[in-house]
């Protein structure tokens, strides 16, 4: 009886570790993103000043560009939550209409703020905060769940675009530092939760 | 009911704590290095080589050479030995159960 104790004991703590490590592998998209932004930003800048680039060919370019790495980064990300969940016994039904409507609501967010605001800064505060809020949508949906720390920055995100324009601060570049930090703040939130979980 | 369900995962490929606790260092992990492998289960690298050719045979695990400043030999974990694992975790919470 008390070898079974035991057993009990160290699975318990075995599905810690893996629940710590899952939570973690979860941030990856919110601190891909926190570097990739500014990142992208900078780089654009750059490129338009001293290579005498057209700016939105390269601006169109690098964001092709994160947007495949993060794909590939990301697909290898979910193929190790999801063993991780299934060694824990919670084996997640694959259904395609959710991965093809979250990859919707990016399509509709960008169709919406382009249509309100363009392409400037406002219009990207609107795309990112909206696309969060209806990727959180989504996951009710699918899941009866969704992440709070997705949910702030999505808030965050959207609340900001009232300030864009209004401060001492070029548009895009305050939008890049909003969505930046809020993709920042959600991360350390999410390894902060796991971490006292 | 638990000898049976015992003796089950005793004849699959993790039925040894060892190459348990190997395949569940690496499930949260892409890779892993021989070296850090050994460093964190406190093992050495005979016995850490000992158990991953057995681990290498039953397709639970894949090892690799990589470059970088001298040849290092990577460790990670198969689609089967994920299976494997899913199979002996479940054995382990029914032992546990009572079931």
């Amino acid at each position: 009886m008390e070898k079974v104790e035991e057993l009990a004991e160290a699975l318990k703590t075995v599905e810690d570790e893996l629940n710590l490590a899952k939570r973690v592998y979860l941030a990856f998209p919110f601190i891909f993103w926190s570097f990739a932004i500014a990142f992208m930003y900078l780089l654009n800048l750059i490129l338009v000043k001293y290579a005498g680039l057209e700016s939105d060919y390269v601006s169109v370019t690098i964001s092709l560009l994160f947007v495949a790495w993060f794909l590939i980064e990301n697909t290898r990300v979910f193929g190790k939550v999801e063993a991780i969940e299934r060694v824990l016994g919670r084996r997640r039904e694959k259904k395609p209409s959710y991965a093809v409507s979250q990859i919707l609501v990016w399509f509709a967010a960008f169709f919406v703020a382009s249509y309100l605001y363009g392409t400037g800064g406002k219009g990207m505060l609107l795309f990112v905060g909206l696309a969060l809020l209806l990727m959180v949508a989504v996951d009710l949906s699918f899941h009866r769940r969704a992440q709070s720390e997705m949910v702030l920055a999505g808030a965050i995100i959207l609340s900001s675009a009232y300030l864009a324009g209004k401060l001492p601060v070029q548009e895009m570049a305050f939008a890049v530092m909003v969505i930046s930090s809020a993709f920042s703040f959600a991360a350390f939130l999410h390894i902060r939760r796991a971490m006292r979980e | 009911m638990r000898a049976e369900k015992l003796r089950e995962l005793s004849n699959s490929p993790l039925g040894n704590p060892t190459r348990l606790a190997i395949a569940l260092y690496l499930l949260s992990r892409e890779r892993t290095t021989f070296i850090e492998l050994a460093r964190a289960l406190k093992m050495t690298p005979g016995n850490l080589d000992f158990h991953l050719k057995a681990l290498e045979k039953a397709e639970i695990v894949k090892t690799y050479y990589g470059f970088g400043k001298r040849p290092r030999k990577f460790v990670e974990l198969s689609e089967k030995g994920t299976e494997e694992l899913e199979k002996a975790m479940r054995i382990l919470r029914e032992v546990v159960d009572g079931d």
